[in-house]
C-alpha cells in the first residue's frame, strides 16, 4: 500500500481533526433529553389521536337513530398540542383535517386541477394540516413503478403536524431543498412549510423518494414572487452542476405558475447525487407545491405524464384558492 | 444519572470527538455535516450512555458507527444531498491544508461512501480487516473487496500520491493496528 497515500490521508483527516470545533458533552446532553422529549411528544399525540377516533367512533355507534347504531363518516379533530419543548414560538399548536373544502383526491391525474371552486378555499396555515393538499401515494409519479409507501413524519421533521406532515420553519438551515435555488434564500421567503414523505416498496428496490413539500407565504404576491424567484434559479446549468456531468434540463410547464425539471446523473457523476430526480412546482394562492421524486439507484422514464402530475398537484393545492378553472 | 457517569462520558467525548470528526467528514466531505452527525451520535449515546459504556465493546465504535449511518441515511440525504456537487470545493476550503491532502479529499469524493468508509477505517484509523467487518456488519472478505474496489477507483483521480495503490492488500496484523490506534 502506498505510503504516500496513506501519509496524504493522515495529513488531510488530521488537519480535519483539528478544524472541529467541539460543541462539548453538555450540548450532547441536552440535544440527546430534547430528542427524548420529542419522542414523548410524538407518541403522547399519537395516543391522543387514536383515543380521539375511539370516542368518536364509540359516541356515533352509542347515538341511535331510529332505533339503529349509525355509523357516520366523522372526521377526527386532532386538538392537542403538538409544540416542540425546543421552539415554542414557532411550533404547531394544533392539526386538522380538511372538512369545508372539497377533497380533489382522484387516482385520475386527468381528471383534477379543475371545477374546484375559488369560494371555498381556506386560509393557507402553516401550522395547520388540510388533508386535501396532499397527494396520495398513488398520486405521486412514478407510483406504479415505485408502489410509494408513506414515511412517518418524526422521520423527515423533527416537528410533527401528523404522523406523516411535518412542519418546516422558514428558519431551518437546509443545506439544499431544490435541485436549483439556495434554501438559505428562499426559505426565510416562507412563513413556514409543511412536508410528507414516500419510500418505495419494497425495500429491495432501494433508495427511491417521494417528496410533496407546501410552502406557506404571507400573501398571493408573495407567493408569486418566491414562485419567479424559483424560475429563476433553474438552468441547464445551475451551481455549475453540469461540471459534476449531470444534465437539468425542464419538462414540463403550466403557464405562468407551474413547472417541472428533470435532473439525471451521468455515468461519471459524483456518487452522492442520485442518478434521477423529477421536480414539479405549482403555485396557487398563498401557497407554492413542490414534488420530487428521487432515485440514488435507477434512471427512470426520461418522458413522463408531467401535465398530468402538474394538474394533480395544482388540483390539490387549490384547497387554498388561485386560478383554479 | 449518576455524576460518575456524567464524567465518563465527558472523559470520553473530549478523547473521541475529534478523530470520530475527521472519520466522518472522509464520508461527507463536508465539515458542518460531518460534525453535526457526530454530535447527534453523541447525544444518542448520550440517551442510553449506561448500556454503551457497560456493554458495548468500543463505545466509539458504537458512535462511529451511529454517525456513518446518520450521514449516508436516505432521508438525511434528502434535505443534503444536492449540494453534494459543491462538496468537492468544500474540501479544499479548510485553510491550510497541503495540497497532497487535498487531492486524497477530492478523490475521496469521486468512489462510493462505502468504499470511502472502508478505506478511511482500514488507513487511517488503523482498524484491522476483522474490526471493519465487525463494525460494518459484513463479512471479511466482503471488507477486502471494497477495501479493493476503493483502491482501485481511486487510482484515476490520484498521480502523485496513487504509486501502488491498486497492489493487492497487505495483511495487517493486530499488533500494527494497535500501534496506528495509538498514533492516531
Amino acid at each position: 500500500m502506498s505510503e504516500d497515500f496513506e501519509n496524504a490521508l493522515s495529513d488531510a483527516l488530521d488537519h480535519v481533526a483539528q478544524a472541529a470545533r467541539p460543541v462539548g458533552p453538555d450540548a450532547a446532553r441536552i440535544r440527546g433529553r430534547n430528542r427524548a422529549m420529542r419522542q414523548k411528544i410524538a407518541l403522547s399525540a399519537v395516543s391522543l389521536v387514536l383515543v380521539a377516533v375511539g370516542a368518536t367512533t364509540a359516541f356515533t355507534l352509542t347515538s341511535q337513530h331510529n332505533g339503529a347504531p349509525q355509523l357516520t363518516s366523522t372526521t377526527p379533530r386532532v386538538t392537542t398540542s403538538a409544540s416542540e419543548n425546543d421552539s415554542p414560538s414557532t411550533a404547531p399548536t394544533q392539526t386538522r383535517t380538511q372538512t369545508t373544502a372539497s377533497s380533489p383526491a382522484s387516482s385520475s391525474p386527468s381528471d383534477t386541477g379543475s371545477n374546484t371552486s375559488t369560494s371555498q378555499s381556506i386560509s393557507a396555515d402553516s401550522h395547520q394540516v388540510e388533508t386535501a393538499a396532499w397527494l396520495s401515494a398513488s398520486e405521486m409519479p412514478f407510483a406504479s413503478t415505485m408502489a410509494w409507501k408513506s414515511v412517518s413524519s418524526s422521520t423527515i421533521s423533527e416537528q410533527q403536524l401528523t404522523t406523516t406532515v411535518g412542519y418546516v420553519a422558514n428558519t431551518t438551515s437546509y443545506q439544499a431543498l431544490t435541485v436549483c435555488g439556495d434554501p438559505s434564500k428562499f426559505l426565510p421567503q416562507t412563513v413556514g412549510a409543511q412536508v410528507a414523505a414516500f419510500d418505495s416498496t419494497p425495500a429491495s428496490t432501494g433508495n427511491n423518494q417521494a417528496t410533496q413539500y407546501v410552502f406557506f407565504f404571507s400573501n398571493a404576491a408573495a407567493a408569486q414572487q418566491g414562485y419567479n424567484w424559483l424560475r429563476t434559479q433553474y438552468t441547464s446549468n445551475c451551481s455549475g452542476i453540469t461540471s459534476t456531468g449531470a444534465q437539468v434540463t425542464q419538462v414540463g410547464s403550466e403557464g405562468s405558475t407551474g413547472m417541472a425539471w428533470l435532473t439525471q446523473k451521468a455515468s461519471s457523476g459524483l456518487p452522492d447525487l442520485p442518478m434521477y430526480e423529477r421536480e414539479y412546482f405549482v403555485l396557487r394562492g398563498d401557497t407554492i407545491a413542490y414534488v420530487s421524486v428521487t432515485s440514488y439507484p435507477h434512471t427512470l422514464a426520461k418522458s413522463y405524464d408531467d401535465a398530468g402530475v402538474l394538474s394533480t398537484i395544482a388540483g390539490h393545492l387549490c384547497v387554498y384558492g388561485g386560478s383554479c378553472s | 444519572m449518576a455524576v460518575g457517569f456524567d464524567h465518563d462520558f465527558d472523559a470520553f467525548y473530549t478523547a473521541t470527538y475529534r478523530k470520530i470528526v475527521s472519520h466522518i467528514f472522509a464520508l461527507t466531505g463536508s465539515l458542518p455535516e460531518a460534525e453535526d452527525c457526530v454530535q447527534e451520535a453523541y447525544a444518542r449515546a448520550w440517551q442510553r450512555w449506561a448500556r454503551v459504556s457497560t456493554e458495548v465493546e468500543s463505545p466509539e465504535a458504537w458512535v462511529r458507527t451511529v454517525a456513518a449511518r446518520l450521514a449516508v441515511s436516505a432521508w438525511r440525504k434528502a434535505v443534503n444531498r444536492r449540494r453534494a456537487h459543491r462538496r468537492e470545493n468544500q474540501a479544499t476550503e479548510l485553510a491550510g491544508m497541503n495540497p497532497d491532502a487535498v487531492a486524497v479529499i477530492s478523490a475521496l469524493r469521486k468512489i462510493s461512501p462505502d468504499q470511502r468508509m472502508a478505506l478511511v477505517l482500514y488507513h487511517y484509523a488503523g482498524l484491522s480487516i476483522e474490526e471493519i467487518a465487525a463494525e460494518t456488519r459484513m463479512t471479511p472478505s466482503a471488507v477486502k473487496a471494497r477495501l479493493a474496489r476503493g483502491r482501485k477507483a481511486l487510482v484515476p483521480h490520484l498521480s502523485e500520491t496513487a504509486d501502488g495503490l491498486d497492489q493487492p492488500l497487505l495483511p495487517r496484523t493486530s499488533y500494527q493496528s494497535e500501534s496506528r490506534r495509538r498514533e492516531n
